[in-house]
């Protein structure tokens, strides 16, 4: 069959450049007396394309001819002639052609004889190998008496390894040593520079092998080849311990592709020299050299040394074997990917694959080292190929693919590659490919890839060097994601552990579905994940966010919300920071819980970091580079002192000053004999529309950082030139130096009022001043940084706030300084003002014991000594006054003390109307441990819906702009406390929920008087946008503890405890038990009707479902807290003081009275307001404008009426049966007639409120006493009279949930029904 | 008589609605008193499925609802800008309460599910009622939210009277609701 076969010539093949396969022989029976049949099958090439760099083009099979055809040659050893990248591959040379060639089943035999390829694989390549690589798989003899070359005596092969008759007769005595054993490795071809004889240099290529030797006697006789010749039979009772080296140099290099073939396999080589090598300076080796008598002896059956064989892959960077398939080369064949996360590193130019190595090639690494890099966030095993490993080709790729022909070169980045571990060198490999994409074009590839060595002969011998021996392999490498990836990684995270538990607990969620737990099924899902579970490094800056004024780790794919309790004030936007330990709180809706798997990818998940900020460090750090994007609030307390300064128009001046005295420092006041020097103080100067300006010393409340100052002062220095209160006893004269626009200083004498607000304390009168929140934005920051010690980055004050400073000084300041008016311009930098009042600042830094930063002020009050120890006198005391208190647990069991120190009334958003009660308590701090917290929305009433989070309801989607409401239990001590109110977006954190430790800063701690006028049902808060949870009976016994949520608090989370809630399990039946118990949970109450008040309630709340039948009285209010606006820019400014509806259940009707957001639901203020309100009302819409937010919601229109009326009353004089009946009259206190649009809009939204869908209300009846105090105080005035029906105060007001509704309705007439048959 | 309903929208069952007793009075604006069980009624609220539509533009849109149990005329008056029987009220109000009928009579259409408030009328020897309002419900569970109060109302409410407990005799009718709530269960399910 053979015989038949079409021969071909190299050349052909060559001249083809067609990768082709001759394999047809394989299928035939015939065999070769020296060879196993080869059969090879191909793997299926799916698994080597998934790993393509080009997925898209899947190799192909070898195209196969389709006849047999042989090639006829001589398979020769590797010469430099060659133009061959490796030049140590096999020649197989023709008459025609010599081309690279690798071959299985190898034979020493076969060396220089003439072969017949009867199976083989053509690669063709361009410029190398002499034009193609000749894969032989199967192979015989031409010569038949070849295959029994051997003496017939011996079962040993002898090959003598230099060829032709021995130049050196010198060597021959020298070469008398031998070394038998199994070749544990082999170094790849290296050149040492040498010198031969007198000055003729010359490189010597040569290649070292490392052979396991037994030290045994009969080892060392001379004897050894018989030992050898038994041991090829099979009797090896040696130890093959002590490790030889045999360097062959010379000639003898080219014998290295045989021996890497030979690896494993014990040889004996014969006529060597002893040499003692130098490695290094120092070290020597004792080695054993070839030389021209050298002998290679083999046994006839190569046997594998077990040792070798042996594979225990502990990953820890250990030598062994590694069969696999190769699925892809990348890298110029620096990375092989094998099998399924297998990688094979040949990172090292000199340690060259063999051509053959392609993909879909089954492969052998030997002397590789098994690192398992242990990588969090993936498996797998990194092959580290070093000087000692080779590589052989076990059975050749059947695919069409290329060979990758690696072009030695030197660079930087190699050597650098070379320093590094296996695990280290991957990442850096696949860094490297990455900026090869960038840099293509850019730099060539040799300046990215690629390396050349010196001193294999060092490493090879010291093999512990060659960065795997004594380096970790794992543990030192830690994968830094950009935020985006993170997120994403977080994201998926979420998805299968949400999976995960949905699954778990599938069942149960099913069983409640329709119970009452089925509201805690709803609260959002906390999950957090710890840094050593995900594995992740994080790098960016701290910045804060523009839009939710928390602090956030930003890159440049992406930030996100960070929490860093322990956040140094030294903090700075520029830097770099590397965030190291880490938690990642998530939340999100349980809804992803899909139990179908239905995932919702759009749903809104929010995250955050939790950071441990002594495990961040700062990677680099620049110039301050400031944004002008932070946002802070900053509590002022506006002291009730007026400033009246004689002989300055305020109007001329203001202007000037607002927009030049821009200058900020830090205010000081210094008494003669009472000094004392305020920290951090600064002034602002707001310069209203009115133009009003006042100037406040106000202390930085830092919205984020958790230093609370503890105290304000401030002034109020007011344009209007007479003290409006000069009545009162308090006036300190003083002089007023201004600095005005033009750098001139304006003396004038002046006066300080105080204007009000005395409130006794014990026997003691204290000044109260205004509290107010200030919102600093925008891009005055950098002048407070370069001033201030505690910038420190995280105060930002917009340029439309305009700050001054304020000093005060007194009179022996004064008498040093020279004339104010004639003092010299010696400095054109400063004005001579500026240099006054620096020499004044001096001064009084000389006098104040603190060493702050320079200052000098844009106002200036000297005031006579004992004037000045007045002011700081009562300035200390406000000090006193506006102290936040941090609760502690024994705090609310008595200490009356505290809650003396504010009165509410004081408060900024307290109302002018008397007969509105404001809750009253003090503002505390509590810090403590959120045991949990739970959502009630703002109208809650029914507990089901108001733990839905609103958008779960399909029909009740306009009701989102509602703010929710929480109840928030924390443990204080060993005191359960709740905070309830509504957590805005800007006050509640992500990550907030039950475990952690939060502080509660300037909560209201109600006090008896208003629980009391709270639970009696009357008097309800005017606190604009703060829901006020009604109390119940049993709460008000618990009343000591109950603390309000208000617009200025805010909650900073010191620490998250490393916990997953587990799904609605534990936690929430905690909680469940914990409402249970200790109140009377709204759902609990059963739902009654109307005409069941009088005989069922006795004053405690009842539910009933109903609907709007008619608007008795109804009052709206602006609101009047401009203040605070800037806070809640998203709300409206529509107070409701009160309102009186009529309710109708079917049972029976009655008047129920609601304010705030109560009244608000049950008008549909929330709701969109229909288009035809315009047409009915007249309206046009052209007074919309712009605001398209603010325009879609009935709210929206009332305030716009409001703002031009500011109190709106309407009265229903007609029907309060039939709504359509209803006689309303809309009367307003602005002098301006309310045109008749307004009017009739007014009077739609009522009626739209009466043609609305059903509320739960829950409501406790009025008693009769208390309907005729509320009548005389209210409806008497407005000559409004009640019709005699049972009077009710709303507490909450919801939609219905009416399939719930339903179902308790059917099952309750079920008992009833049963308990009666 | 027993007053205290008389203000209250009573929410009645299509087939107790329908046979409530009509006594003729000699009041002009109410013709007829409409009583059940010795309990005068003016005014109702009922919910169902708009099953029919008539409308005379600017004069009046009649529609039946059907809730079940029986189909309730209705009659929504659509002629508060030329009746003289409006003529008392302010213009302005009235244009607003024109301008809402016109919405409810757009508002109904046939199959939808609507809750209708109004007088108790006679017309022709028949309820019918006089509506006041009219809110078409997308809340499918609205229905059997409505027939469970109407039971409810009847057993714990209407049917008491004078302290005597007179039980709805809700046999008769429990059957069809309880399989249209379960059915709703079903679909909700």
């Amino acid at each position: 069959m053979e015989e038949t076969a079409v021969v071909l010539t190299i050349k052909e093949l060559v001249l083809r450049f067609q990768p082709l396969t001759a394999t047809s022989s394989l299928k035939s029976k015939t065999k070769s007396t020296n060879q196993k049949p080869q059969f090879q099958t191909p793997p299926p090439p799916s698994t080597s394309t998934s790993t393509n760099p080009n997925p898209n083009s899947k190799p192909k099979i070898l195209t196969p001819l389709n006849h047999s055809a042989t090639l006829l040659g001589t398979l020769t050893l590797p010469t430099e002639t060659l133009s061959c990248p490796n030049r140590n591959c096999f020649r197989f040379s023709d008459d025609s052609s010599t081309i690279c060639c690798d071959i299985l089943d190898f034979n020493v035999n076969i060396i220089g004889k003439r072969i017949r390829v009867l199976a083989w694989n053509f690669v063709p390549l361009k410029h190398f190998c002499g034009g193609g690589f000749l894969e032989i798989i199967k192979w015989s003899f031409v010569d038949s008496t070849s295959s029994v070359l051997f003496r017939s005596s011996s079962s040993l092969d002898s090959f003598p390894l230099v060829s032709g008759s021995p130049s050196n007769k010198e060597d021959q005595l020298k070469a008398r040593y031998s070394v038998m054993g199994p070749i544990e490795s082999i170094s790849p071809v290296f050149i040492v520079p040498c010198s031969i004889g007198d000055s003729k240099s010359q490189n010597l290529r040569g290649f070292i092998v490392r052979i396991m030797v037994c030290q045994c006697k009969l080892c060392n006789s001379t004897e050894s080849i018989m030992f050898l010749h038994r041991l090829g039979q099979g009797n090896d009772p040696h130890s093959f311990i002590e490790p030889f080296f045999v360097y062959f140099c010379g000639a003898s290099w080219c014998w290295h592709p045989v021996i890497t073939k030979l690896v494993g396999n014990a040889i004996m080589l014969s006529g060597l020299k002893k040499k003692l090598v130098f490695i290094g300076k120092e070290e020597s080796q004792l080695m054993f050299v070839t030389t021209e008598y050298s002998i290679l002896h083999l046994p006839r059956v190569l046997k594998k040394w077990l040792p070798f064989s042996r594979n225990v892959i502990g990953g820890n960077g250990e030598c062994g074997v590694y069969t696999g398939v190769v699925k892809g080369v990348y890298m110029q064949g620096m990375v092989v990917e094998l099998d399924k996360e297998v990688w094979l590193l040949l990172t090292d130019q000199l340690v060259t694959a063999p051509h053959s190595l392609r993909e879909g090639a089954i492969i052998l690494a030997m002397n590789v080292h098994f690192v398992n890099p242990k990588f969090s966030w993936t498996k797998i095993l990194i092959l580290g190929a070093c000087f000692k490993s080779s590589i052989t080709v076990a059975s050749f790729s059947p695919l069409e693919t290329g060979c990758h022909i690696v072009s030695q070169s030197q660079s930087q980045l190699g050597k650098f590659i070379d320093s590094l571990t296996f695990s280290a060198r991957l990442w850096t490999l696949l860094v490297v490919s990455c900026f090869r994409k960038k840099f293509a074009g850019i730099l060539s590839e040799k300046e990215i890839l690629g390396s050349k060595h010196f001193g294999v002969l060092t490493e090879f011998c010291r093999h512990d060097s060659c960065g795997c021996g004594s380096k970790p392999y794992r543990g030192n490498l830690k994968l830094v994601a950009p935020i985006s990836i993170f997120l994403g990684h977080c994201e998926n995270m979420w998805m299968r552990t949400a999976l995960k538990n949905c699954h778990t607990s599938h069942d149960k969620y099913h069983f409640n579905f329709l119970s009452h737990e089925r509201r805690f099924n709803c609260r959002p899902l906390r999950m957090i994940f710890s840094s050593e579970d995900i594995g992740i490094l994080l790098l960016g800056n701290l910045e804060i966010s523009p839009s939710s004024g928390r602090l956030q780790l930003v890159d440049a794919t992406g930030s996100m919300d960070v929490l860093i309790p322990d956040l140094p004030s030294t903090w700075k936007t520029s830097s770099i920071y590397e965030v190291v330990k880490y938690s990642v709180i998530m939340e999100g809706p349980p809804k992803v819980m899909d139990c179908l798997g239905l995932l919702n990818r759009t749903s809104k998940w929010k995250i955050s970091l939790n950071l441990d900020l002594t495990q961040i460090s700062c990677a680099t750090a620049g110039d301050p580079v400031i944004p002008n994007r932070d946002t802070v609030f900053v509590e002022a307390i506006v002291l009730p002192w007026d400033l009246s300064i004689a002989g300055i128009d305020p109007i001329a001046h203001s202007g000037e000053i607002s927009r030049n005295w821009l200058n900020e420092t830090l205010g000081h006041y210094i008494g003669k004999n009472y000094q004392e020097h305020l920290p951090n103080k600064r002034c602002k100067i707001d310069c209203t529309s009115s133009q009003d300006f006042v100037l406040d010393l106000v202390d930085d409340h830092s919205y984020v950082g958790s230093e609370l100052s503890t105290c304000s002062g401030s002034l109020r220095e007011s344009t209007e030139w007479k003290c409006r209160e000069l009545s009162s006893t308090h006036e300190i004269p003083c002089l007023a130096i201004v600095r005005n626009a033009k750098g001139h200083n304006l003396v004038s004498s002046g006066k300080l009022c105080c204007t009000k607000c005395k409130v006794k304390i014990g026997a003691d009168h204290k000044p109260i001043g205004r509290k107010i929140l200030v919102e600093f934005s925008a891009d005055i920051l950098s002048k407070y940084q370069d001033c201030n010690s505690i910038g420190s980055g995280k105060i930002d004050i917009s340029s439309e706030m305009h700050l001054w400073s304020l000093s005060f000084s007194s009179d022996d300041i004064v008498t040093n300084d020279k004339s104010l008016d004639d003092a010299p311009r010696n400095d054109s930098s400063f004005s001579n003002e500026e240099v006054l009042m620096r020499d004044q600042v001096e001064l009084l830094l000389k006098r104040s014991t603190g060493n702050s930063p320079e200052c000098f002020s844009d106002v200036l009050l000297h005031l006579s000594a004992d004037m000045m120890h007045l002011l700081a006198l009562e300035l200390s005391k406000m000090k006193e006054g506006f102290m936040p208190v941090v609760m502690s647990g024994d705090a609310f069991n008595g200490s009356p003390h505290i809650l003396t120190k504010i009165s509410a009334s004081n408060m900024p958003f307290a109302s002018s109307c008397s007969s509105c009660l404001s809750p009253e308590g003090n503002l505390v701090s509590v810090l403590g441990n959120v045991v949990t917290f739970h959502r009630l929305d703002s109208n809650l009433a029914n507990a089901h819906s108001s733990c839905d989070t609103v958008s779960d309801i399909p029909h009740m989607g306009c009701f989102q702009r509602i703010p929710s409401s929480y109840c928030i239990h924390v443990l204080v001590g060993k005191q359960m406390v709740r905070i309830f109110g509504s957590l805005r977006k800007h006050a509640y954190a992500v990550g907030f929920g039950a475990g952690v430790n939060a502080t509660f800063h300037r909560v209201l701690k109600l006090s008896y008087w208003s629980e009391k006028s709270v639970e009696c049902g009357m008097k309800q808060c005017r606190v604009p946008e703060i829901s006020i949870f009604t109390i119940y009976g049993q709460e008000v016994q618990l009343g000591s503890n109950r603390l309000m949520l208000t617009p200025v608090s805010f909650i900073v989370i010191n620490s998250i405890s490393v916990a997953n809630e587990v799904y609605h399990e534990n936690s929430s039946d905690f909680w469940f038990d914990l409402y249970k118990s200790s109140a009377a949970s709204l759902d609990k109450l059963s739902s009654v009707m109307i005409s069941e008040f009088i005989k069922c309630t006795e004053g405690k709340p009842v539910k009933f479902n109903c609907r709007v039948v008619a608007v008795h009285v109804l009052i709206l209010e602006n609101r009047k807290y401009d203040l605070l606006s800037k806070v809640q820019s998203r709300q409206h400014f529509v107070d409701i003081p009160l309102a009186a509806f009529v309710l109708d259940d079917g049972s029976s009707s009655c008047y129920c009275w609601a304010n705030a957001e109560r009244a608000a639901t049950l008008l549909r203020l929330h709701e969109e307001l229909p288009m035809r309100a315009f047409e009915s009302s007249g309206c046009t819409l052209k007074w919309v404008g712009t605001d398209k937010s603010s325009w879609k919601t009935t709210m929206g229109h009332l305030a716009r009426i409001l703002k031009k009326h500011k109190r709106i009353i309407v009265k229903n004089h007609g029907s309060m049966v039939d709504s359509s009946y209803q006689d309303l009259t809309v009367s307003v206190s602005s002098d301006d007639d309310i045109s008749s649009s307004d009017e009739n809009l007014v009077k739609f939204i009522i009626f739209h409120a009466c043609f609305g869908t059903f509320w739960t209300v829950t409501a406790s009846a009025m008693e009769l006493n208390a309907v005729n105090q509320f009548e005389k105080e209210h409806l008497m005035q407005m000559e409004m009279t009640l019709q005699s029906m049972q009077n009710v105060w709303a507490m909450e007001v919801c939609y219905t949930d009416t399939l719930t509704e339903a179902w308790k309705m059917v099952q309750e007439q079920l008992t009833v029904r049963s308990s009666y048959h | 008589m027993d007053q205290r309903l008389q203000n209250t929208h009573v929410k009645l069952l299509a087939f107790d609605l329908l046979s409530l007793t009509q006594t003729p009075t000699f009041s002009t604006s109410d013709p007829i008193t409409f009583t059940r069980k010795n309990t005068t009624i003016s005014r109702t609220e009922i919910l169902g499925v708009v099953t029919s539509r008539e409308l005379k533009p600017n004069k009046f849109l009649k529609f039946t609802v059907d809730d079940g149990t029986g189909c309730i005329p209705c009659i929504l008056w659509l002629n508060h800008l030329t009746s003289p029987y409006f003529s008392r009220r302010n213009p302005a109000s009235l244009k607003l309460i024109s301008d809402m009928a016109a919405h409810f009579a757009s508002e109904v259409r046939i199959g939808v599910v609507a809750r209708v408030r109004g007088r108790i009328a006679g017309y022709r020897g028949a309820v019918q009622v006089t509506v006041s309002d009219v809110v078409v419900e997308r809340d499918p569970n609205m229905e059997a939210f409505h027939w469970s109060d109407c039971i409810r109302l009847a057993r714990n409410c209407y049917n008491v009277v004078g302290g005597a407990v007179e039980r709805y005799r809700v046999e008769r009718e429990t059957p069809t609701c309880a399989r249209k709530i379960g059915e709703k269960g079903k679909e909700e399910g």
